[in-house]
C-alpha cells in the first residue's frame, strides 16, 4: 500500500496520547508519498493534528521513523529525535496564528535569523511577494482579513527557506473565494519551493483538487494511500466511501471557454465533458463533484436530449443496496451511478454491457 | 529616621520585586507550559505564604535563615554573616510574601496565551530563550505587569515576617510599616497617623505609575 | 530543559540574587570603632527605653545602640534563632527564665518592677477597687491575651485570685498586647481594661486610671534585662543594664511610671 519514495514524507510511527479527559488515543500511521502535496483527509478525531505535531516535533511518537525529503527527524532505533527548533519544517495553523505583537512584515521575519534588519525586511518583503502580499507588510494581524492572515502565515513558515511544510487545516475557516484564491496560490508556492507539503483536510474537494497523493486517516489508523483521483473512484475504506457519499469527483484541465453559448470544456483525464462555465484559465485544473443520481443511463444512443453530454462506455461493476443498486460505468473515466433496481431488471444491465451516460451541464458543480 | 524609613521600604520592595518577577515568572511559566508530576503539589507548597499567617511564614523563614537554621548555619560558619536583624532580611520577607502573588499572576497570564505561538517559533528556527523572550513574555505582558504591581504592593505593605526576620531597628532594618508600629507602641499617635498617609501616598503614587504601563495599546492581543 | 533543571535554575537564581544584593550593598555587616550594641526591648518599654539610650549616648558616647522593639514573644523567637542581640530587656521573668533555661542568658538583673491597675474611659469612672471591675456595668473588659502576653497572665493570676476570674470571662476580650487593650479603651471599644499602670499614664488624657491590683495578688511584675551569652559586646551590654539600675536611669523610669526595681 504505500511506496517508499525518497522525495516527499516516509513515515512509520506509534504515537501515544493520554488527554486529561477522555481515553488514551494511539496512532498507528505508516505511509510514503512523493514530492508536492501530500494531503491528509479524514473525519474529525482521526489523528490527523496528532501526525502533523508529530512530524513537527512538538509530540514525542512511542516508536518509529519520520523522514521527509530524505532527512530523517526521528528514528527511535537509532535514538534520532531531532528538536523543534532544528527539524526545519514549517507549519501553518488553521487560525493564521500570526504574532499579535507584531507587524506583517516582523511576523515574516522571524524566522530568519539574526541577520541586520535591513536584510531580514527585505527577505520578508520577499517572502509577502511570493504569496501576493508584500503592500500588507507593515499592517498588523488584527487588521487583516482571513485570507490575507493565512498569506502572511504561508510567508512567516516558507521565509526561512524549511525542507518541508505543514498545513493543518489552513482553509476551513475561510469563505469559498477565499478558498479557491488560496487554493492556487497554494500549488503555484509549492512548485516553486520545491519541498514537500502535507495538507491536512476535512474537505474532499481540497483533497482532490490540491494533492497529488492522498492519505485517508481514520480512528488513528491509514487506511488507504494513493492518487486523489484513484482513492476517490475506488474507496477502500468505509471513511473514505462515507466522506465521498455518492459523489464522483474529478479533477479535470480546462480546454475551451464558450461564454457566448455559457459552458466551458473539461478534460477529464480521456472523456471530454461540457459543464457550465467556469472562471478558471485555460490549461488549469479544476476539481468537479457531479452526484451519481443525477446520471441517466441509457442502453440505446439517444437523440434529441437536452443533456449536453452523452457519453459512451460500458458497465465495469454493479453492487446492490437495500434501496438502489450502484453502477460503475468506464467511459473511459469511472462514473458511479445510482439506478433503482427495476431499472436494472427492465434493461437487463449487466457486467460488460455498453451502455450511454446522459449528464447535463450543469450536473457538474465546481469543488475548488 | 522617618526618611530612612521610607528610603528603606522603596529600595527592599524595589529590589525584591525584581527578584519575585523574574523567579515568579519562570516558575509560573513552568507551571503552565510543562506537566510533570507533582505539579499542583508544588503550586499549593508556593502558595504557602498566600495562606499562612505572615508572623508564621516570618518565623519558619527565622528558623531556616537564622544563625542556627539549615541555610543560615552554614552560611554564618562561612561568612560569619547572617541575614537575620539585616535589611536584606527585608528584602528576603517582601520577596518570600510577594512570591506566591507573581507566581498565580504569571501562570494564568501564561495559560492564556496560545502555546502554539511557542511551537510556531520553535518550528521557525528560534531557540527556547529567544522565543520566551520575543514571544512569550510580550503575549503575557498585561497579565505579567498585574502580578508585578501586585508583588510591590504587598512587599511595601510587608510587616509581620518582616519583623519577624529583620526586627523592628530604626535606621537598619525599620520600613514603613514598622516604623508606624513603632510609633504605636511608643504612643506617637500623631507620627504613625502621618507615617501611615505617607506609606499610603507612595503606594498609589507607585500604583498609579505603574498603572500607565500595562494600559491596552496598539500592540494588545 | 528538563522541568527539574529549570525549577532549580529560578531557586537558585533568585537564592544568589538576593545574597550578592546584600553583600554588595556593603549592608551593616560593616563594623565601625565604637562599640555596636543591639538591643531587644518589649513594646510596654520601648517609649523609656528611647529616652534612656538618649541618656546613655550623651554621656557614653563611644557606644552606639540601636533599639528592637516587639511583642516578647516575636523577641523571644527572634533570639532563640540566632539573632545577634546583645541585650534583652523584657516585661516579664518568663521570657528570660526560657531564655536561661537554653544556657543563652549570661547574666540578668530586674530593672524595674510594676503594676496592673483598671482603667477606663474619659468621662466614665473606675471601680472603687480593683475587684470592681466585675461591676455588671462593665460590659464589655480588655485584657491582653493570657496565652501569649505578660499583661494577660497577671491580670487573669490577679482576677483569679480575687475569684471574679469566671464571672467575667463571657465579658472578656482578648487583646495582642498591652498596647492594644490601651487603644480600646481610649476608643471607648471596651468600658474597662486592664494593663500596666506605665501604660494608663502613657494614653494622651483619654484614658483614667484606676486602683492597682493588691500586693500578691498576681506574680510580681518585673521588668528584667538580660545579657546575652553570644553577645560580641557583652561588657557594653552589662554597662548599659548597670545604667537601668543606676540613679540616673531608674528616674528616667520613674517618671514614666514603672516602680523602682527590687535590691
Amino acid at each position: 500500500m504505500s511506496v517508499r519514495r525518497a522525495e516527499g514524507f516516509d513515515v512509520d510511527v506509534v504515537v501515544r496520547r493520554r488527554p486529561r479527559r477522555g481515553d488514551p488515543f494511539v496512532l498507528q500511521a505508516e505511509f510514503g508519498t512523493g514530492a508536492g502535496i501530500t494531503v491528509v483527509f479524514g473525519p474529525s478525531g482521526a489523528g490527523k493534528s496528532t501526525l502533523l505535531m508529530a512530524i513537527l516535533g512538538a509530540i514525542a511518537p512511542h516508536s518509529g521513523r519520520i523522514v521527509t525529503g530524505g532527512r530523517t527527524l526521528y528514528d527511535s532505533a537509532s535514538g534520532t529525535d531531532l528538536a523543534v527548533r532544528h527539524r526545519r519544517v514549517g507549519i501553518v495553523f488553521q487560525d493564521a496564528l500570526l504574532f499579535p505583537h507584531l507587524d506583517v512584515a516582523g511576523n515574516v521575519a522571524f524566522g530568519l535569523g539574526a541577520t541586520p534588519r535591513e536584510e531580514r525586511r527585505r527577505g520578508a518583503l520577499a517572502a509577502l511577494d511570493t504569496v501576493g502580499a508584500r503592500e500588507i507588510a507593515d499592517l498588523m494581524p488584527a487588521e487583516l482579513s482571513g485570507g490575507q492572515r493565512q498569506r502572511v502565515a504561508l510567508a512567516r513558515a516558507l521565509a526561512p527557506g524549511p525542507s518541508a511544510l505543514l498545513l493543518d487545516e489552513p482553509f476551513s475557516a475561510l469563505d469559498a473565494p477565499s478558498r479557491k484564491a488560496l487554493g492556487e496560490t497554494l500549488l503555484d508556492l509549492q512548485r516553486s519551493a520545491g519541498v514537500p507539503f502535507l495538507h491536512v483536510t476535512h474537505d474532499l474537494g481540497e483533497a482532490v483538487r490540491l494533492g497529488s497523493d492522498l492519505v485517508v486517516l481514520d480512528a488513528g489508523r491509514v487506511v488507504q494511500v494513493g492518487p486523489p483521483q484513484r482513492v476517490v473512484a475506488a474507496p477502500a475504506a468505509e471513511a473514505t466511501a462515507r466522506a465521498i457519499g455518492t459523489e464522483n469527483l474529478f479533477t479535470g484541465v480546462v480546454r475551451a471557454h464558450f461564454p457566448d453559448r455559457g459552458y466551458s470544456e473539461v478534460d477529464l483525464g480521456g472523456t471530454v465533458v461540457e459543464t457550465g462555465l467556469l472562471d478558471v484559465a485555460l490549461g488549469r485544473s479544476v476539481a468537479l463533484g457531479l452526484r451519481a443520481e443525477d446520471i441517466l443511463l441509457a442502453v440505446e444512443r439517444v437523440r434529441g436530449t437536452s443533456a449536453r453530454n452523452v457519453l459512451a462506455g460500458s458497465i465495469a461493476e454493479l453492487s446492490s443496496g437495500t434501496a438502489s443498486v450502484e453502477i460503475r460505468v468506464a467511459t473511459p473515466v469511472v462514473f458511479r451511478v445510482v439506478v433503482t433496481h427495476e431499472a436494472v431488471e427492465q434493461l437487463g444491465l449487466a457486467r460488460g454491457l455498453a451502455v450511454h451516460l446522459l449528464i447535463k451541464a450543469h450536473a457538474f458543480h465546481r469543488l475548488l | 529616621m522617618i526618611l530612612h524609613a521610607l528610603r528603606l521600604s522603596l529600595m527592599a520592595s524595589a529590589l525584591a520585586t525584581a527578584v519575585v518577577a523574574i523567579a515568579g515568572t519562570l516558575t509560573g511559566w513552568l507551571l503552565a507550559r510543562r506537566e510533570f508530576r507533582g505539579r499542583e503539589f508544588l503550586d499549593a507548597l508556593l502558595n504557602l505564604p498566600l495562606v499562612l499567617p505572615p508572623t508564621v511564614t516570618g518565623y519558619y523563614l527565622l528558623v531556616v535563615l537564622g544563625r542556627g537554621g539549615l541555610i543560615g548555619s552554614p552560611l554564618y560558619r562561612a561568612t560569619g554573616w547572617s541575614v537575620t536583624f539585616t535589611w536584606a532580611a527585608c528584602v528576603v520577607a517582601g520577596a518570600v510574601m510577594a512570591f506566591p502573588l507573581m507566581v498565580r499572576a504569571a501562570r494564568v497570564a501564561f495559560e492564556e496565551t496560545d502555546a502554539r505561538h511557542e511551537i510556531a517559533a520553535a518550528s521557525l528556527g528560534r531557540g527556547w530563550l529567544s522565543t520566551f523572550v520575543f514571544v512569550s513574555l510580550p503575549l503575557a505582558r498585561r497579565g505579567l505587569i498585574a502580578g508585578v504591581i501586585l508583588s510591590f504592593a504587598r512587599s511595601v505593605g510587608e510587616f509581620g515576617a518582616t519583623l519577624m526576620l529583620a526586627g523592628n531597628i530604626p535606621g537598619r532594618t525599620q520600613t514603613l510599616p514598622l516604623a508606624i508600629y513603632d510609633a504605636v507602641i511608643s504612643g506617637q499617635d500623631r507620627t504613625a497617623m502621618w507615617l501611615a498617609v505617607m506609606l499610603t501616598a507612595v503606594s498609589v503614587a507607585v500604583m498609579l505609575a505603574a498603572g500607565r504601563l500595562g494600559r491596552p495599546g496598539s500592540t494588545s492581543r | 530543559m528538563t522541568p527539574l533543571t529549570e525549577c532549580a535554575f529560578a531557586t537558585a537564581f533568585r537564592s544568589v540574587a538576593i545574597v550578592a544584593a546584600a553583600v554588595l550593598a556593603g549592608g551593616p555587616g560593616v563594623r565601625a570603632e565604637r562599640e555596636d550594641l543591639l538591643v531587644s526591648v518589649a513594646a510596654s518599654l520601648k517609649g523609656a527605653m528611647d529616652e534612656v539610650v538618649e541618656r546613655y549616648g550623651a554621656l557614653y558616647p563611644a557606644t552606639e545602640v540601636a533599639l528592637n522593639a516587639a511583642a516578647s514573644g516575636v523577641l523571644l523567637s527572634q533570639t532563640e534563632h540566632g539573632a545577634p542581640v546583645d541585650l534583652f530587656i523584657s516585661a516579664s521573668s518568663s521570657e528570660i527564665d526560657r531564655l536561661e533555661t537554653k544556657g543563652l542568658v549570661r547574666a540578668r538583673q530586674a530593672i524595674a518592677s510594676g503594676e496592673i491597675v483598671v482603667a477606663v474611659p474619659k468621662g466614665t469612672s473606675p471601680p472603687g477597687n480593683f475587684a470592681g471591675v466585675a461591676d455588671a456595668r462593665f460590659g464589655r473588659i480588655a485584657v491582653g491575651n493570657p496565652s501569649t502576653v505578660p499583661v494577660g497572665r497577671y491580670a487573669r493570676e490577679s482576677l483569679q485570685a480575687l475569684g471574679v476570674w469566671e464571672i467575667l470571662e463571657p465579658r472578656l476580650v482578648f487583646a495582642a498586647d498591652a498596647r492594644q487593650v490601651l487603644d480600646w479603651i481610649e476608643r471607648g471599644e471596651v468600658d474597662a481594661g486592664v494593663l500596666y499602670g506605665t501604660d494608663a499614664l502613657a494614653g494622651s488624657g483619654r484614658v483614667v486610671a484606676g486602683p492597682a491590683a493588691p500586693a500578691g495578688s498576681h506574680a510580681r511584675i518585673l521588668y528584667e534585662g538580660a545579657v546575652l551569652e553570644n553577645s560580641a559586646g557583652a561588657r557594653s551590654a552589662l554597662h548599659l543594664l548597670e545604667f537601668l539600675r543606676s540613679e540616673a536611669g531608674q528616674e528616667i523610669l520613674a517618671r514614666r511610671g514603672f516602680l523602682p526595681a527590687p535590691r
